[in-house]
């Protein structure tokens, strides 16, 4: 080849190999998920934060993944992200709406509530047609009462909290078909869940925590969990302290 | 020794008449790059159909709520089918139906840019191919540790998300261990071994080209993993966290199994050239120290590799037929991988080690003007290496509960196998001696592996302690200690080897300057990076953690921003040899350095059967200062000297 | 470095006696860089002197480090000489000596390496055994053990008798939690540990393999799934330590992390006594202590059978294949 051609095919090809890294680096490797942000809808040094879990994730290409939502704050909508932001020295009432079934945790000791106001999580069962009373809870036994069906821990800050699960085999039967699971098809407000609640204070220094489920909830992977305990946006996600 | 002297009229295998041409068929309708690329596509097709048919049927398979199944099979006649389309078994079916063989008369008539894309046997064309494939596995490996330094520049604020970082993590680890084993032997050792040994070809082409064509494959397979999740396990793969993993693990354990066969392939070809393919002349005690590095590194990969393979194959099966080797539950050990991937990892560190010593010893006579010191020392320290390599593996599992009786003997042969890494540096020293060193870019590569070397190994003596281990295992220092060895060891020779043989092997000079730049840039730079990595894993950062304790961020920031120099040096270098060998192409002589090598006595490049006639060699390549010295050989004997010369060769001479 | 060459180390100014130049200053900067690691770094290094076997490897890093110090002076100083006085004169055309090897300086550094070599391998051995193995996890038959701890009864636990602490540490995916069998067999995921008191850890995994560091402490065990790996340690000074996990074990890996606290014997009772009382409900439900766990196979009696619950295995393998004995 001569000269000029030689230049020009250098210059393409290197041309084509920088916008592929950069392609790769940002749409890829650096690619930041959707943040549901809080902070601004703080009031009286409160927060109110609302989560969800589900049996199914019919919105995403795992439909038979469990996953947690996480309501935004502004629509109102549960969206399919684990990753919010509340401010520093904040008391956050966190409400989880529990819409799957129960399943053995590895180790018991994530059965019991610990880090949270009290020390205890408030727990109201719906089985389809009414909801029980609200009782305060601290140990769930998640082997001889299928009492769990996830947690959500803060390990960084000490919380553990046990979602509780409908209890009855005829509950764990008819869970929620779709996801998000609210109210809006016949089926949906049908559906079996648990309303837990519970607060914490957040910390005075901003930085970032990670939360996750001890639940093996990965069916199909061995220990339960892979899958969806590995992957961001089912079962993991992050807590982010703002100033 | 079986010596080839066929004369060049010979009747071609298969019958053809001697002198007759083939026709050249175009480019694009004889096997190539792009036929292999096409088999490959219909090959994953139908691996990952019949996957899913066979899957199906076992309850087993369905459980695990992955394809891995289909995976696998896809990846398997993926690779079937890129032999196929590339022309592998295009001769073996020819044999087999009793037409002529078309490849070996292919070798001399194939011209241009176009063997470079195809089957092609000859040793030189695959040794440049290596050379190009080497380079793209290794930057692609370094943009990952880019991406990896990026994140870890903040304890908290992170740039990725966890699953990523690991992706990366593995993604860097295995492309350096995994397709780099071959980083010397096959660019280096493939092109020069025969050229140094005074012989025409390798012993076995066919298996030499294939080693090659497995690779892209491999790299391939492995990227693939960032489509299907990536893996969490780092390069070692330990079980059971692999047998948990998504879908991407499969891409490691297969990319694995195949560099593994592929290293197998080179290591075995390249060992019985060096026994069986020598010049007459050509003695064990004349045999230049680089093909001494190739004859124990070739070992190793024969010996070690296939264990690697054995290990992967059941961390499939585990995956996808729901065997339980790795699983304890059912009656599986988590030590038995442990076991068998570092019974072949340590060998697989001084398969990456050996070749370096071996380019450095080659050098230091040419840069010093004088003999290398100690012959037969660097020879039985290579061999000390090599085989004490095999009793040292489980000084990696020290801490991991395994029978504490084999502490005290794991951690004496370690601490021996420093004795044979001495003589290298012995060698170094005396042949530094009162020499006249002439400071050329590659020469400056020599020296900072000696540099470089020394901090790696002395780290090594510190890990093989078992007490000093407690603290150093799994942290940063194991971390220091193998960039070290590999990169400030193994790399540096690497580049080295680089600057030195390009003129040999494409004819063209590096620009000397831009190449000091490089030298200097990447000492300093990779020193300052992988430095201060000691002091931060003895202050407690395990490897492969993307949160550290907040005390050590100026140090992850220091090393970070050096990392990003190092990858600047390395612009350099890719700047420099991009330059030199497309747009400016300064012809270089036929032996620049002034070398004695056999290598240096042909032309450069060299003609297309390595030399006219097999040449005689008269004394050893390191015969600098002594005005008696023979030439290195006679590249043109008279007809009836190889006779004699053959008669002389078998008989036990004294030492050169 | 005394042997004898042929003249080739002439310059402009006669002979530079280059061996005699080179062991002198090595042996100077030896001395004054073995000083320097062994008094001044010695004390400062990693991990520090928490513990005995943080401290004995502290010792064993500067015994180390100060005999390293002469290897990397000796050939770094010979490098420098080399590059600086060995050099080739511009338009010197012509070769060095041809000195192919001298027997004496080769067997002297063979000897001389293989001495060291086999010293070292000696004082790590010593240094393995003394400190009742160094902190590092030493499987489920350890074989050394603290002096003076002869028995080991479950049930209870004193300070100053034979009877040695245990704690369970329990690795899973992703935190540690920590059972104390001698006082109920509680399970908490704070680390509390007595000064002064000899320390069994007892170190297994509920899924994959992690490992168990506290890095102050000199302690470092991989937890492995269905294996107990026992480390001992006994803590000498109060104050907090870094625990870490140090074997990739997932996603979470690098945030497996958390604190633990050297406290005095009475602060370590008075501790056990409230959380025992204060986990009581929890350690109803736990499982009983035992040196491994499989939470694959749950015994009938304490699962719910009727809805179809069998395992906290995940499914992977169905829990109706015949198991392996």
């Amino acid at each position: 080849m001569s000269l000029p051609a030689r230049v020009a095919t250098l210059v393409v090809a290197f041309l084509a190999v920088v916008a592929g890294v950069m392609f790769v680096a940002f749409e890829f490797i650096g690619a930041q998920p959707a943040v549901e942000n809080y902070t601004p809808y703080a009031s009286g040094g409160q927060v109110n934060v609302t989560l969800m879990t589900t049996p199914e994730t019919t919105v995403t290409n795992k439909p038979d993944w469990v996953s947690y939502f996480i309501k935004n704050p502004s629509t109102g909508s549960f969206d399919h992200t684990t990753y919010f932001a509340v401010p520093a020295n904040t008391k956050v009432n966190v409400t989880i709406l529990g819409y799957d079934g129960c399943t053995p945790l590895r180790n018991p000791v994530w059965g019991r509530v610990a880090g949270t106001i009290g020390g205890i999580e408030n727990v109201s069962y719906f089985n389809g047609k009414t909801f029980s009373s609200t009782q305060s809870l601290q140990t769930f036994d998640s082997w001889a009462n299928c009492a769990v069906q996830h947690t959500f821990a803060i390990p960084g800050l000490g919380i553990n909290v046990p979602v509780a699960s409908p209890t009855t085999v005829a509950e764990n039967n008819a869970l929620c078909g779709t996801a998000p699971c609210v109210a809006g098809t016949a089926d949906q407000a049908k559906a079996p869940h648990s309303v837990v609640t519970f607060s914490f204070t957040t910390p005075k220094t901003p930085g970032t925590y990670r939360w996750q489920c001890f639940v093996p909830c990965g069916g199909g992977y061995l220990d339960g969990n892979g899958g969806p305990m590995g992957t961001p946006g089912y079962m993991m996600g992050q807590m982010e302290v703002q100033a | 020794m079986a010596i080839e002297t066929q004369l060049e009229s010979a009747q071609a295998p298969g019958g053809g008449d001697p002198g007759t041409t083939p026709k050249e068929r175009n480019f694009w309708l004889s096997p190539g790059i792009h036929t292999a690329a096409i088999g490959a596509i219909v090959g994953y097709i139908f691996g990952h159909w019949l996957g899913n048919f066979i899957g199906s049927q076992y309850q087993q398979v369905g459980s695990s709520d992955d394809n891995d199944f289909a995976i696998v099979l896809g990846f398997s006649f993926l690779v079937i089918g890129w032999l196929i389309g590339l022309g592998v078994f295009d001769d073996l079916a020819r044999q087999m139906l009793g037409r002529p063989i078309r490849s070996a008369d292919h070798r001399a008539n194939v011209v241009g840019m176009a063997k470079y894309f195809r089957y092609t046997l000859d040793h030189k064309v695959v040794g440049l191919q290596y050379l190009v494939g080497m380079l793209i596995y290794f930057f692609t490996g370094g943009l990952l540790a880019i991406a990896i330094r990026t994140e870890l520049l903040s304890p908290s604020y992170h740039v990725m998300s966890p699953t990523t970082y690991l992706e990366v993590v593995g993604e860097h680890g295995t492309m350096m261990m995994m397709m780099m084993t071959s980083v010397i032997l096959g660019p280096f050792g493939n092109y020069l071994v025969p050229l140094m040994i005074g012989s025409k070809r390798v012993a076995f082409p066919r298996l030499e080209a294939l080693s090659f064509w497995l690779t892209p494959c491999a790299f391939l397979i492995l990227l693939s993993s960032f489509l299907l999740g990536g893996f969490p396990t780092g390069w070692t793969g330990y079980a059971p966290l692999s047998i948990q993993a998504g879908e991407g693990m499969d891409s490691y354990a297969v990319a694995f199994g195949l560099m593994g066969i592929s290293i197998i392939l080179a290591g075995f070809n390249i060992v019985v050239t060096i026994i069986c393919y020598r010049a007459p002349g050509m003695r064990w005690s004349r045999l230049p120290m680089f093909v001494w590095a190739m004859l124990t590194t070739g070992f190793l990969l024969v010996l070690a590799a296939p264990v690697l393979v054995g290990g992967m194959y059941m961390i499939i099966t585990d995956r996808t037929a729901q065997t339980a080797f790795f699983v304890d539950q059912l009656g599986g050990s988590s030590y038995l991988y442990e076991d068998l991937f570092w019974f072949f990892g340590h060998p697989e560190v001084y398969i990456l080690a050996l070749p370096g010593f071996g380019i450095v010893c080659e050098l230091l006579p040419v840069f010093t003007r004088k003999p290398l010191f100690g012959y037969k020392i660097a020879a039985a320290g290579m061999f000390g290496v090599a085989i004490l390599s095999f009793f040292v593996w489980q000084h990696h599992l020290f801490d991991s509960g395994m029978d504490p009786d084999m502490r005290p003997l794991f951690m004496l042969t370690t601490e021996l196998i420093s004795i044979p890494t001495g003589f290298i540096f012995l060698v170094a020293m005396g042949t530094f001696w009162q020499a006249k060193i002439r400071l050329t870019t590659p020469m400056l590569f020599a020296i900072g592996f000696f540099i470089n070397f020394l901090i790696g190994g002395i780290s090594g003596v510190f890990l093989s302690d078992v007490p000093a281990d407690t603290t150093a295992h799994g942290s940063f220092f194991v971390m220091a200690h193998f960039h070290y060895t590999i990169m400030g060891g193994l790399i540096f020779a690497f580049f080295g080897g680089i600057y030195y043989w390009l003129p040999k092997v494409m004819g063209i000079t590096m620009n000397q300057r831009l190449g000091k730049i490089h030298f200097w840039t990447m000492f300093i730079a990779f020193n300052s990076t992988f430095a201060p990595l000691f002091a931060v894993g003895l202050l407690g950062q395990p490897r492969r953690v993307w949160e550290y304790a907040a005390g050590l961020q100026t140090l992850n920031d220091w090393v970070s921003i050096s990392a990003f120099c190092l990858g600047g040096s390395m612009c350099i270098f890719i700047f420099n040899f991009v330059m030199s060998t497309v747009i400016w192409r300064k012809r270089a002589p036929q032996n620049p350095w002034n070398a004695r090598g056999l290598e240096w006595q042909v032309s450069s490049p060299p003609p297309v059967n390595n030399f006219a006639n097999i040449p005689v060699v008269l004394s050893g390549p390191y015969e600098y200062g002594d005005p008696d010295a023979l030439p290195v050989a006679d590249l043109h004997p008279p007809a009836g000297v190889i006779g004699g010369a053959l008669v002389s060769a078998g008989s036990t001479g004294t030492e050169a | 470095m005394a042997a004898e060459f042929p003249a080739a180390g002439q310059t402009e100014t006669g002979r530079r006696r280059d061996g005699f130049w080179l062991l002198v200053l090595w042996i100077a900067l030896s001395v004054i860089g073995c000083l320097l690691v062994a008094l001044v770094l010695g004390p400062h290094l990693p991990p520090g002197d928490q513990s005995s076997s943080a401290a004995s490897q502290q010792t064993d890093f500067t015994v180390l480090s100060t005999i390293a110090t002469p290897v990397v002076i000796g050939v770094l100083l010979y490098f420098g000489w080399a590059l600086a006085f060995w050099r080739q004169r511009p338009g010197d055309e012509t070769d060095a000596a041809p000195i192919h090897g001298n027997t004496k300086i080769s067997v002297t550094w063979v000897a001389a390496t293989g001495a060291i070599v086999l010293a070292l391998a000696v004082y790590g051995t010593i240094e393995l055994w003394v400190p009742a193995g160094a902190g590092a996890g030493e499987g489920p038959q350890p074989i050394w053990k603290p002096a003076g701890t002869t028995t080991s009864s479950l049930t209870s636990w004193a300070p100053g008798t034979s009877n040695i602490l245990q704690v369970q540490v329990i690795g899973q995916q992703w935190a540690w939690t920590y059972r104390y069998p001698q006082f109920g067999g509680f399970e908490t995921t704070q680390l509390m540990l007595p000064v002064g008191q000899p320390v069994q850890f007892n170190v297994t995994s509920l899924d994959v393999i992690h490992s168990f560091w506290a890095y102050t402490l000199g302690v470092k065990a991989d937890a492995n799934p269905g294996l107990n790996n026992v480390a001992y340690t006994t803590p000498e000074h109060t104050g907090d330590f870094q625990i870490r996990c140090s074997e990739l074990c997932g996603i979470w890996h690098g945030s497996m992390y958390g604190t633990g606290d050297v406290l005095s014997v009475s602060a370590f009772l008075t501790w056990t006594q409230t959380t025992k009382v204060q986990l009581a409900a929890l350690t109803k439900i736990l499982p009983p202590y035992a040196l491994t766990y499989d939470p694959t196979t749950i015994p009938a009696g304490k699962i719910n059978t009727a809805l179809g619950l069998t395992s906290a295995g995940g499914g992977y393998y169905n829990p109706a294949d015949p198991e392996q004995p």
